[in-house]
């Protein structure tokens, strides 16, 4: 400690002044330490970005990735949910997935359709916006649905604020006879700033665009696997999916 | 007989450059009570004088008090220091020059490059290193590149404590534009607990950018190692990320943690400025006292700092063979 501080007092033995030479060569170590510094604090925003947490939502699924400010909720109508809470808006950011046996010879299409009626019924001033043919997990066909519906969160917290439009995303998919719909949902206003959190669930989905050619009617669900033939088989408590992974544990995960 | 005129000079030189300037730290103290009296002003005297205000008038009223702090410290800065002040248009030209390097490379690097209100308060580890290593090492870089290019050459600059001064004076640059960007992004600003957060980044980004000064004074007068000045960036740097990591650990500005703050922020400074002044106080001595010896033709060997005292009377000539 005594030589640290004396260095620090006194770096030089002589009172020599630097040379010019020397006050350049300073300034590039200063120049050169202030940018190693950014480069690792980029780094450290991009771990910050990307820290999640993964949950197991059926042993046939890979696990689903979801980011570490987020906190999962016991859900009843889905499988597994988690929200932000730490959204900027009223409406917490969320994401929710939803599981169901796949009835006998149900297409995407089919199951798209059906999933959107129940939605028009169930949420206030639904509304279809887009629709488009995507993959997940490399080889799955899948359905990425947008659509948007009145929220009142405040109301529903039991305080008075204006209602929230909220934009969200279907992306459903059939997997060994399982119909999977993951939703991620946010205040529309706060939609395009939420997608560094959406990409997180995105990329442990491997969501990316389906080959060219391939329209969504095309993407049947995945032939040979098991499928449930009685509608009792289909528990659909307030959405059109079952929640018979009611039990997913999230778990703390890498990145 | 010209180089016994210029050794001479040499000598007065060194003498000059390690003066010790009591009058600076009486002048810190000054300015240190001159903010809590401003606090004190918004919110023990007049609590409700935003309270009639609409939200233009707020951020007027923000702008204004933004300022208040930086100019308070120069102000009465100049009062106590009124023995040998600095020029006053050479810390005004460094004032506004860290005031512009802030909005030229802070923002457009911190905010809009890294983004840092999307990530740096995600986690606790998140807001300590990024506290040091983009919010540090990005306003000690400002500190540094100002005080080194305003004052490259400049004759004024002629005491190892005038680092600290001038480098305290782009600190507050930088805490000047981080105070008006806190009132725009608050869209005006309660002027109570407003005060005291102006007042607690002031006190911050002074003090820290003192310590980088010392660095830049010791740098300026003798030969020093390629580590020394970035390890003066690498310590100041730290202490803005440490000081942003225990704020925010300790309340996070709002009620009554903004008081909480504020004595943190006046534990950290009186820490900084007191080690600070022992630092500076020792290094003026020893630099006298290599001045001596190398006059006597002897050698120098440091004294251990803590018993600096005892070794000098047991020791003749500080411990030169």
């Amino acid at each position: 400690m005594s030589i640290w501080l004396d260095n620090l007092m006194k770096p030089s033995p002589t009172n020599a002044p630097p040379a010019p030479g020397e006050q350049r060569r300073n300034d590039l170590w200063v120049a050169g330490l202030i940018l190693f510094s950014l480069v690792l604090g980029f780094g450290i925003r991009n771990q910050v970005y990307s820290a999640s947490k993964s949950v197991e939502i059926n042993p046939d699924l890979p696990k689903l990735a979801y980011p570490v400010g987020w906190m999962a909720q016991k859900s009843d109508s889905a499988a597994f949910a988690a929200f932000n809470p730490g959204s900027s808006s009223t409406f917490d950011t969320e994401v929710a997935v939803n599981t169901r046996p796949q009835r006998d010879g149900e297409t995407l299409d089919l199951a798209r359709a059906d999933r959107g009626i129940k939605q028009a019924t169930a949420l206030p001033g639904y509304r279809e916006l887009d629709s488009q043919a995507m993959r997940v997990y490399r080889n799955s066909p899948a359905l990425v649905t947008t659509y948007a519906y009145i929220a009142d969160p405040t109301l529903d917290a039991g305080a008075m604020g204006l209602p929230v439009v909220v934009q969200a995303q279907d992306i459903i998919f059939a997997r060994n006879g399982q119909v999977t719909v993951v939703t991620v949902a946010a205040d529309a206003a706060a939609w395009d700033e939420e997608q560094r959190d959406f990409q997180i669930i995105f990329n442990s989905l491997k969501l990316e665009p389906a080959p060219e050619g391939l329209a969504p009617a095309d993407q049947a669900s995945t032939p040979g696997a098991p499928r449930a033939t009685t509608p009792a088989a289909e528990a659909t408590p307030t959405g059109s999916f079952s929640s018979d992974q009611a039990d997913a544990t999230p778990e703390e995960g890498g990145n | 007989m010209q180089a016994t005129a210029s050794n001479a000079a040499d000598a007065s030189a060194i003498e000059r450059s390690a003066r010790n300037r009591s009058s600076f730290w009486q002048s810190s103290i000054w300015a240190l009570v001159g903010l809590l009296v401003f606090v004190g002003i918004f919110n023990l005297l007049l609590p409700n004088m935003g309270a009639n205000l609409n939200d233009a008038g707020l951020i007027v009223l923000g702008f204004l008090m933004s300022l208040t702090p930086a100019l308070l410290w120069l102000v009465i800065f100049y009062r106590v220091d009124s023995r040998e002040p600095e020029p006053k248009r050479l810390v005004a030209t460094v004032f506004i020059v860290g005031m512009l390097l802030t909005v030229a490379l802070f923002y457009p690097i911190g905010v809009l490059l890294f983004q840092l209100d999307t990530w740096l308060y995600e986690s606790w580890w998140s807001l300590l290193l990024g506290g040091i290593l983009v919010v540090g090492a990005l306003s000690m870089g400002i500190v540094y590149l100002t005080v080194r290019f305003v004052l490259a050459g400049n004759p004024e600059f002629d005491e190892r404590i005038d680092g600290i001064l001038y480098a305290v004076a782009a600190g507050l640059g930088i805490a000047t534009i981080a105070n008006f960007m806190y009132v725009l992004q608050h869209g005006g600003v309660d002027l109570g607990i407003g005060s005291i957060r102006m007042v607690t980044t002031t006190l911050g980004f002074a003090s820290f950018s003192g310590v980088l000064g010392y660095f830049i004074g010791q740098a300026r007068f003798e030969r020093t190692p390629a580590y020394y000045l970035p390890l003066g960036v690498a310590i100041s740097a730290t202490l803005v990320g440490i000081y942003e990591f225990v704020l925010d650990q300790t309340g996070g500005g709002f009620g009554d943690s903004a008081w909480r703050d504020l004595l943190v922020a006046i534990f950290f400074t009186l820490v900084i400025l007191g080690f600070l002044a022992w630092l500076i106080q020792r290094s003026n001595e020893e630099t006298l006292r290599v001045s001596q010896l190398n006059a006597a033709g002897d050698a120098w060997e440091p004294l251990a700092a803590a018993t600096a005292q005892d070794e000098n009377s047991e020791q003749p000539a500080g411990g030169a063979a």
